[in-house]
């Protein structure tokens, strides 16, 4: 069942055996695994379902209802950015581009030599997680046919730069190209999920899916949970309903790299300072290209086309198109010489930046309960990730775009040939030059084998209470170097296995 | 007592995205839309009254700041929206181009707001070309193209 804002409005107080907080990459496979291995299951979610007729192409009002902050949460620090995140059932897999792509072997040596995950990670088992979280969310590659001009130019740029490239992976089936993605697949073709792992478990009766639901705290008994409780939200008038316990033995924390620490805290598990305290992200840019031909960027996969750096280890390259009030907001100037530079938007192809930063902040308790977020980026890596940005824009340049914008300052609002993108390369540029965006965030509940590094267990298990797991991005020990939704799943799928006993 | 406060700051907060709307998206020969034809702060209004509490609060702040401060610094300046047009806009470029990080936020926070609200009007998309392959419930706010993808080529690694 998934009980809607009517079913849960004044409160409520039930009983299971595990309480899976959150319903996203996480959560849903968790949960999915538990109620397999026939444990009562219950969902605690924050957010309301997103049926289709609740969807809108007016991004502003889509992000206010459906993301964590209305769209508008930022990360602090040296180089301020936002941070999105999906606020509903199915969380974020629901709002993004559904790029799946599996840990690389060389980021799972660094867990396994850092924080000892090993025994985790070196056995096929994690394997044999991927194949089926790909399976259950029908991963493949972005067919040729929904590509549209602005793919095949990114495509175009990467190849002129000898970067190879392909078709992304991604969990959807039937796409039809409207580059909605962020906004909500209206067809259901994307495989979030809410659709992929709760589902049919949920209409079957083995999992309770409560949305509206905010967790205020775990609640313990001389050291161990005996579950959660909280309060319910109306997503709609955001006025507060009835409180609601739920009741287990064993509580799984898959709020999110920014929630699942705050529950932790507010409950008083502080893992002597390191619940929040190692936050780390993706750090993203973008490279908009301008060329001579119509490219109709509104038409084709979101993220059909990518590429891995060959040279710079942890660079990630991928098209990108989003809504024109969420992608142009930092494009050109202002006033009328921005409105004249507008008919120009139909020439755009946009490539993505993302890397592996050596990034690390830390996640608080804010004033109103929620997290606040906050990062250190270091500046040689963001000279690295402006030597990829150069190889973007060169690439751009060379299949004919007029000119290429990065919407940074202090260097050339657009360049125009590769000698003038030679400014990226200066060494006197400072984080707060680039606009970055941090998509990406783990690491606030790191899993290690050591106790001085994370504050959770290689079970999953939080150290120093009983009874309560994270399960979700919180825990990876560093930044992942691709979209981490499989990542995310797939450990998942490994700890929530073994937590219920089921083979793995 | 305190619904009464928000309804204030709201009018206020309206007011200082009014005038920074005006003075970003003014009237042109260049066939955009201008803040008028995209209907700036009704749709404002009820993009702030969508949003949870936490971030209408901090937006609200951010517009009414703009709306007051210049008045409570300087009072022969008076309110935000008692400036010239082409004055406001000159505060909002410099801002967005000032060394000193806060103020540049600022700027680009102001911005990057009302573009959101700019560039989803129909209107405006319309001006842009914006059409789609699919429908979609939120439909009437862009046309659709069945054919689209078929007129596009294909990516051929």
């Amino acid at each position: 069942m998934i009980a809607g804002l009517e079913d849960v409005r004044s409160g409520y107080d039930v009983d299971c055996d595990v309480v899976v907080v959150g319903s996203g990459p996480g959560g849903a496979v968790a949960a999915a695994n538990f109620a397999e291995a026939g444990l009562r299951t219950i969902v605690v979610e924050a957010g309301p379902v997103v049926r289709p007729e609740d969807m809108t192409r007016a991004a502003p009002l889509f992000l206010a209802r459906y993301y964590w902050e209305g769209g508008l949460r930022m990360v602090a620090g040296d180089a301020p950015g936002p941070a999105m995140g999906g606020r509903c059932v199915g969380g974020s897999s629901v709002v993004n581009s559904a790029i799946m792509l599996k840990l690389p072997q060389w980021v799972r040596e660094i867990w396994s030599r850092e924080d000892g995950l090993g025994p985790l990670l070196d056995g096929a088992e994690l394997d044999r997680a991927f194949e089926r979280v790909f399976r259950a969310c029908r991963v493949a590659p972005t067919p040729l046919a929904v590509m549209g001009r602005r793919n095949e130019i990114v495509q175009r740029a990467l190849s002129h730069q000898r970067v190879p490239n392909g078709p992304l992976p991604r969990a959807v089936h039937g796409c039809e190209g409207c580059a909605d993605c962020i906004t909500g697949c209206h067809e259901g073709r994307k495989q979030s999920v809410d659709r992929s792992h709760l589902r049919e478990p949920a209409e079957r009766g083995a999992i309770d899916v409560m949305t509206c639901s905010h967790v205020d705290r775990v609640d313990l008994r001389g050291g161990r949970a005996v579950g959660v409780s909280g309060h319910v939200v109306d997503p709609v008038t955001w006025r507060r309903g009835g409180r609601f316990r739920v009741r287990a033995k064993r509580v799984v924390l898959a709020a999110g790299a920014a929630h699942t620490p705050v529950i932790l805290l507010r409950s008083g598990i502080s893992g002597r300072g390191l619940v929040g305290g190692t936050l780390t992200a993706h750090i993203s840019v973008g490279a908009f290209a301008i060329m001579d031909e119509v490219v109709d960027p509104w038409v084709g996969a979101t993220q059909g086309w990518g590429a891995i750096s060959p040279d710079i280890r942890g660079l990630k390259y991928e098209a990108l198109w989003a809504a024109p009030s969420l992608i142009g907001v930092n494009w050109g100037g202002v006033g009328e010489p921005w409105l004249r530079e507008l008919g120009d938007m139909k020439h755009a192809a946009v490539v993505a930046l993302v890397y592996r930063a050596n990034a690390w902040g830390r996640v608080r308790v804010g004033l109103g309960g929620g997290p606040r977020l906050s990062l250190r980026v270091p500046t040689a890596d963001v000279h690295t990730l402006m030597r990829g940005l150069k190889v973007a824009v060169d690439g751009f340049l060379g299949v004919g775009a007029r000119y290429v914008s990065a919407g940074m300052t202090g260097v050339p609002e657009r360049f125009g040939t590769p000698r003038e993108a030679e400014a990226l390369l200066d060494r006197r540029i400072r984080p707060r030059q680039v606009k970055m965006t941090f998509n990406h965030l783990f690491g606030s509940c790191r899993i290690s084998a050591d106790p001085r590094r994370g504050p959770v267990g290689l079970d999953g298990g939080v150290r120093g209470v009983d009874g309560v797991y994270v399960m979700d991005g919180a825990l990876f020990p560093s930044g992942s170097a691709v979209n981490p939704q499989a990542t995310i799943m797939a450990l998942s799928d490994v700890l929530s296995r073994r937590l219920a006993g089921l083979a793995a | 007592m305190k619904a009464r406060l928000e309804d204030s700051l709201l009018d206020v907060a309206l007011a200082g995205f009014g005038a920074v709307s005006e003075a970003l998206y003014p009237e042109s020969d260049c066939g955009a839309p201008s803040h008028r034809d995209a209907d700036m702060v009704a749709r404002a209004r009820s993009w702030f009254l969508t949003l949870p509490p936490e971030s209408r609060r901090l937006l609200l702040a951010l517009f009414a700041s703009m709306e007051l401060l210049g008045a409570g610094f300087a009072p022969a300046l008076g309110r935000f929206s008692r400036l010239s047009a082409a004055r406001r806009l000159r505060v909002v470029e410099r801002l967005r181009a000032s060394p000193i990080a806060p103020l540049k936020f600022l700027g680009d926070a102001l911005k990057q707001s009302t573009s959101m609200i700019y560039l989803s009007h129909p209107a405006v998309l319309a001006h842009l070309g914006v059409y789609k392959s699919c429908d979609h419930p939120g439909a009437g706010l862009v046309p659709v193209r069945a054919d689209a993808l078929r007129s596009a080529p294909g990516a051929t690694s």
